[in-house]
């Protein structure tokens, strides 16, 4: 008796969706543009925030130290960076190292530092850190220790960073509700049209005895069908177009000068996000469906 | 039994009295015409009675079953209990025949076996067996009626209210309409027929409450249409109805070609909406 109810609530929200044409297509396209921008939005903050997290460890803090500090200064040092829990990791650099270093970047020109007094050159430490956020507290204490004559980051540039994901993510939220209140909307008026065009028939069915849910069943149906069918084409088409970027700008890229920034080093590779955003779109399909149908048919379907 | 207890009723706070102060009984049944002129009342004693619009003063009964106290998701199962006749038929244009009637039963989850037996024989009662796929649109009007009739029927209701059922029929038309309605009433069924056809009303010679204003006019049995004594045939109150009342006994014998106990029927619905009734109350 239960199922029978349930396959012909299914068979009438069909139905409903056959009937209107026009007004389905409009629907499901409205759905699919607002879950495609909604997709849009969560790729790019789900970027930006890989972004962070590589900029964060990739180019360290360089504290530079006097190249006649004491071994005690660099003790010091090293346990301090060993114990903050925002250091990641980090390596020293001796002057030799550096020197080497300096040499291999000079490449064919490398002569010219035949003559060169590596111990000239300061000890580095390079620093990497989990959340770019306290950068200027670890600067702050890292400064004060005895030795250290300078520290680099690259400051301007996680700053940048973490205020652009910020607004990403602001942003990202703000058209998330602009457009859940658009999307619901105009699915509570698909139904509310639905409804309309049936007028005679729900009042029929009043008058036989239908209960309310027996009533409003297809229409939150037909609403959550929609929301899932727009969710679905726009995941397949926030896919293709991600998979279309990616090849684009990471595989097919060889010459990088962006540094850390060039997108093989932080765009995430399609596999990793693709479950994601279908999830968070189906969800918002489904909600929006159901919720957008829902409101209508309370309104204009009462016993 | 159906009651009406002191009932008032306005449609809106300040709005005139739609219904003032109307009392009558009418016991499980009978055959009882409402008479009135247009707007004196009879639709709105309808919508009382199928939970449309609530009293502003007074109580309606059905089977003891006080409707206002009744809660908004019970009013379908009550509905399921009467079925309903209206003057434009109220028919799905899209659905055939067969449809129109069969989706009254669907509503109530019925196994698609045993819609297709109840509808066949509700159609061969009203002798429509043979139009079964025809679209209403295809139908002449005393046709459609009498789908309207079959589909109100379909469910075995134990009350069928008909609101100007011949209102839009030619007099062949309506004459075989009534004597639908007769027939329905004398297999047990309450019937209640809202109406201003004179002609019909003289030659049926049934029980009349007639409403002016809202206002109880006149209750009599075996009585015409036209107001004033003259036409009076029998002017005794009418608490104990003369219409013969088919009583228990009769309820049970439905016709031979329905072939079903219709006791049984109108017993589990009645059962299935005190069942819910009785669980939702306590
Ligand atoms: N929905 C409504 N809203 C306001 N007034 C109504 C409504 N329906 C009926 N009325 C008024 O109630 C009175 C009785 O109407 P009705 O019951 O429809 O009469 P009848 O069916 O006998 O023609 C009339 O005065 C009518 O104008
Ligand atoms: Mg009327």
């Amino acid at each position: 008796m239960k199922l029978r109810k349930i396959l012909t609530a299914i068979r009438d929200s069909l139905l409903n969706i056959v009937r209107h044409p026009l007004l389905t297509l409009a629907s499901v396209t409205t759905v699919t543009l607002m879950l495609l921008l909604m997709g849009v939005f969560i790729v790019v903050s789900l970027n930006a925030g890989n972004l962070v997290k590589v900029v964060a460890q990739q180019p360290p803090v360089e504290v530079w130290c006097d190249a006649t500090m004491t071994e005690q200064q660099q003790e010091d040092i090293a346990a301090y960076l060993a114990a903050d829990s925002n250091v990641l990791s980090f390596t020293m650099l001796t002057p030799e190292e550096n020197f080497e270093q300096l040499k291999q970047s000079m490449g064919q020109d490398q002569s010219a530092l035949d003559n060169f007094d590596y111990a000239k050159l300061p000890y580095v430490y390079q620093v990497k850190l989990q959340d770019p956020d306290l950068a200027e507290a670890f600067v702050a204490q890292i400064k004060a220790f005895p030795g250290v004559t300078q520290v680099d980051m690259a400051e301007s540039v996680m700053q940048k960073l973490t205020k652009i994901i910020n607004w990403v993510n602001a942003g990202t939220l703000l058209a998330f509700i602009i457009l859940l209140v658009i999307s619901l909307f105009i699915i509570a008026n698909m139904v509310r049209l639905s409804v309309f065009s049936r007028a005679e028939e729900i009042n029929i069915m009043k008058y036989v005895g239908a209960t309310n849910a027996y009533i409003r069943w297809p229409y939150i149906l037909e609403g959550t069908l929609i929301g899932t069918v727009g969710a679905l084409l726009s995941s397949g088409l926030v896919y293709g177009i991600y998979q279309w970027l990616y090849q684009r700008l990471v595989t097919g890229q060889s010459s990088s000068d962006l540094g850390v920034l060039a997108p093989r080093n932080f765009v995430l590779p399609l596999s990793q996000l693709a479950w994601i955003f279908i999830l968070v779109n189906l969800g918002l399909g489904v909600l929006i469906g159901a919720a957008g149908s829902a409101m209508s048919v309370r309104k204009y379907i009462k016993v | 039994m159906i009651e009406f207890d002191h009932i008032s009723m306005a449609y809106a706070p300040k709005a005139p009295l739609a219904l003032s102060d109307l009392s009558f009984r009418i016991q499980d049944g009978e055959f009882v015409f409402v008479i009135g002129q247009s707007g004196s009342g009879k639709s709105t004693l309808v919508k009382l009675l199928t939970c449309e619009e609530k009293p502003s003063a007074g109580e309606v009964y059905i089977d003891g079953l006080a409707l206002t106290q009744l809660k908004r998701r019970l009013v379908p199962y009550l509905r399921r209990s009467i079925g309903m006749v209206f003057q434009d038929f109220r028919l799905i244009p899209t659905k055939t025949v067969y449809e129109n009637v069969a989706f009254a039963m669907e509503i109530l989850g019925a196994s698609r076996r045993s819609i297709s037996r109840q509808v066949s024989m509700v159609l061969s009662t009203v002798g429509l067996r043979s139009r079964e796929r025809a679209l209403p649109n295809e139908l002449s009007g005393g046709e459609q009626q009498r789908v309207g009739i079959a589909r109100a029927m379909v469910n075995n209701p134990s009350i069928l209210l008909a609101d100007e059922p011949t209102g839009n029929l030619d007099p062949v038309n309506s004459e075989s309409i009534m004597a639908l309605l007769e027939e329905i009433n004398r297999n047990g069924t309450t019937v209640v027929v809202c109406t201003h056809d004179r002609e019909m009303v003289d030659r049926m010679q049934k029980r009349v409450i007639e409403i002016a204003d809202g206002r109880l006019l006149r209750d009599a049995t075996r009585a015409l249409y036209g107001s004033g004594d003259k036409y009076l045939l029998d002017i005794e109150p009418a608490a104990v109805p003369v219409s013969e009342p088919a009583g228990q006994d009769q309820a049970t014998a439905q016709p031979a070609e329905t072939g079903q106990p219709p006791q049984n029927h109108r017993d589990k619905l009645f059962t299935s909406y005190d069942y819910y009734y009785k669980r939702k109350s306590r």
